[in-house]
């Protein structure tokens, strides 16, 4: 049971003179219960990819398989996109229904849910990202702020109970606190339920915190692979090169490496950093380590 | 340096969803300098868009007064002069551009203030250039990228020759590149072009590179003065439900264990720099 990307190649345009290849020969895998940080500047197939996970798009060449079936060979894609919910980026901007409640309810009432098991999904789905059933249940998405009516579109997604979770940079434009209580909620929704997170997302400081696993994309492919450590530590020149930012906690260590530091491995947070310098500067002298011996 | 905008006791207050009145600024006073560079920080709903929109006169307080070049926000026959004195540039870089090609859009400002041709032409090679996109004045601004986009939004307000310029939220809606290019732009209006420039921002680092930082919280200023003053509080912004950069934060934490590091450390690469300056490292 997983998300298989095999060989997947797009090209928007195709055929017309405006033809661009926005994805070329990517291979990944999702396995279930991961959380997963996709990231890569805005025209690096991000966004294209994510969409071939629910078949929005399909391949022009490689396949995409769903666990254990090859989307291409689906006659009805209702199960497929049951089982992977996608939210867009500014999601907020679907909304439609006249009431909170309904519009987290269209995607359950078509799936053909009985009207009581709805009502609980909806629920539930409301206080998964932190809103009040009763508070809000009743009223127009359009009164609400900009940050709830983003986190109602995310519910109407979560309200089918898909297994995988893609979320398509949900923290854009929101303020500080508005981007840590949204990933505070998804960290959550992962641990809880165990659902797969996929998370597309230009900040490198909330990735490196959150997610089991990071992919970079560049120019259409998967340019890296791995733990946070691996990405952020091992990799920063290639990042850098490829125009994406480095957690600061990483750029802070990769200085003083270059400074002639001996800087310890891993990707520390900034309280590890904190204890990490507190000991360099009272010893003063260069330690290999974070551990307060 | 003289104050150019002047913002005194300003009161300001809307109707909210439910029918029930929202103090939106509360007693907010405020100077920006000639030449000024001042960002704005503060939650979603802590007034900080409210106060810029009063700048140029897109709000006109409840009570209190703004003050631009002498000229009152509040009395309608001076409001085209101040909208001169000052620009906006908003969030959304998709929302403000009019025209065809980016000449056009950036003519646009000028050629309805019925400047002669000549002197359009001259100012929007002069703001294409400020801006850094000299050679696409004839591209459609709708296939730029959002950083350029957001700079051609700047060089429509600079050929204006506005003497401040107020950007609110010009870089929520960018990628990390795009950040980039338009803080870098911003930094040179303000050293190169000596504009005043007012940023209102949720991104700390962008913050961090202004004169004065002023700190929002329910539609008053909570704080205000240079960033190392600012974000040495770090606690304090961290009640306020607002990031501080993280060398900040890091350096915050080493004072309190007793080490004396400098207010002055805002940034990874000047924490690294103080560390090297106090342990002879392995070279």
């Amino acid at each position: 049971m997983s998300i298989v990307i095999e060989h997947v190649s797009y090209e928007y345009g195709r055929g017309t003179p405006f033809a661009t290849k926005a994805l070329d020969d990517c291979s990944l895998e999702i396995q279930p219960g991961e959380f997963v940080g996709l990231v890569g500047h805005t025209g690096s197939g991000k966004s294209t990819l994510v969409q071939h996970m629910n078949a929005l798009l399909r391949p022009h060449s490689g396949r995409v398989i769903v666990d254990g079936q090859d989307l291409a060979g689906l006659k009805s894609l209702q199960a497929v996109r049951r089982k992977v919910g996608l939210v867009f980026q500014y999601p907020e901007h679907q909304l439609f229904e006249e009431t909170v409640e309904q519009d987290v309810a269209f995607g359950p009432r078509n799936l053909g849910m009985a009207d009581r098991s709805v009502k609980k999904r909806v629920r539930k789905a409301l206080e998964a990202v932190g809103l009040d059933y009763d508070a809000v249940a009743h009223r127009s998405p359009f009164e609400l702020s900009g940050g709830e009516r983003r986190r109602v579109a995310i519910a109407g997604v979560l309200a089918i109970e898909p297994s995988y979770v893609i979320l398509d940079e949900p923290t854009a434009s929101l303020d500080p606190r508005g981007r840590r209580e949204m990933l505070d909620y998804i960290q959550r929704l992962h641990e809880d339920t165990g659902v797969t997170i996929v998370l597309v997302s230009h900040d490198m400081d909330e990735i490196a915190r959150r997610a089991d696993r990071v992919v970079v994309m560049d120019s259409g492919r998967i340019a890296l692979e791995g733990t946070p450590a691996e990405v952020f530590r091992d990799n920063a020149d290639r990042l850098v090169e490829m125009g994406l930012d480095v957690p600061e906690t990483a750029k802070l260590l990769h200085k003083l490496e270059r400074l002639g530091f001996e800087v310890p491995p891993g990707l520390p947070s900034a309280e590890e950093c904190v204890s990490y310098l507190h000991r360099v500067l009272v010893s003063r002298r260069s330690v290999g380590d974070f551990d307060e011996t | 340096m003289g104050a150019l905008i002047s913002v005194e006791n300003v009161v300001f207050e809307y109707v909210g969803s439910q029918g029930q009145q929202v103090r939106a600024l509360d007693s907010v006073s405020l100077e920006v300098g000639q030449g000024e560079f001042v960002a704005i920080i503060g939650h979603n709903g802590s007034g900080k868009s409210t106060l810029a929109k009063h700048l140029n006169g897109l709000l006109v307080p409840v009570s209190g007064r703004v003050i631009v070049g002498g000229k009152c926000t509040s009395n309608p026959d001076d409001i085209w002069s101040i909208r001169q004195t000052v620009g906006m540039v908003f969030q959304n870089p998709d929302n403000q551009l009019v025209a065809t090609t980016v000449e056009d859009d950036v003519a646009f400002g000028p050629e309805n203030l019925g400047v002669p041709p000549d002197e359009i032409a001259e100012r929007v090679r002069a703001a294409l250039s400020a801006v850094g996109l000299e050679g696409l004045e004839l591209r459609s601004p709708g296939r730029l990228s959002g950083g350029q986009k957001q700079r051609v939004a700047i060089a429509g307000v600079l050929s204006m020759k506005p003497e401040c310029i107020v950007l609110d939220e010009p870089t929520a809606m960018l990628d990390p590149i795009g950040r980039r290019e338009v803080l870098d732009t911003v930094r040179r209006l303000s050293q190169q072009e000596g504009k005043a420039v007012v940023l209102v921002t949720h991104f700390m680092e962008e913050a961090a590179v202004a004169d004065r930082v002023v700190v929002m919280a329910n539609g008053r200023i909570e704080m205000a003065g240079p960033p190392q003053e600012v974000f040495a509080r770090a606690d304090r912004l961290r009640e306020l439900d607002l990031d501080v950069p993280v060398a900040a934060f890091i350096a915050s934490e080493l004072r309190k264990r007793g080490v004396d590091v400098p207010y002055s450390v805002l940034t990874v690469d000047e924490l690294a720099n103080y560390v090297n300056s106090k342990v002879p490292s392995m070279h």
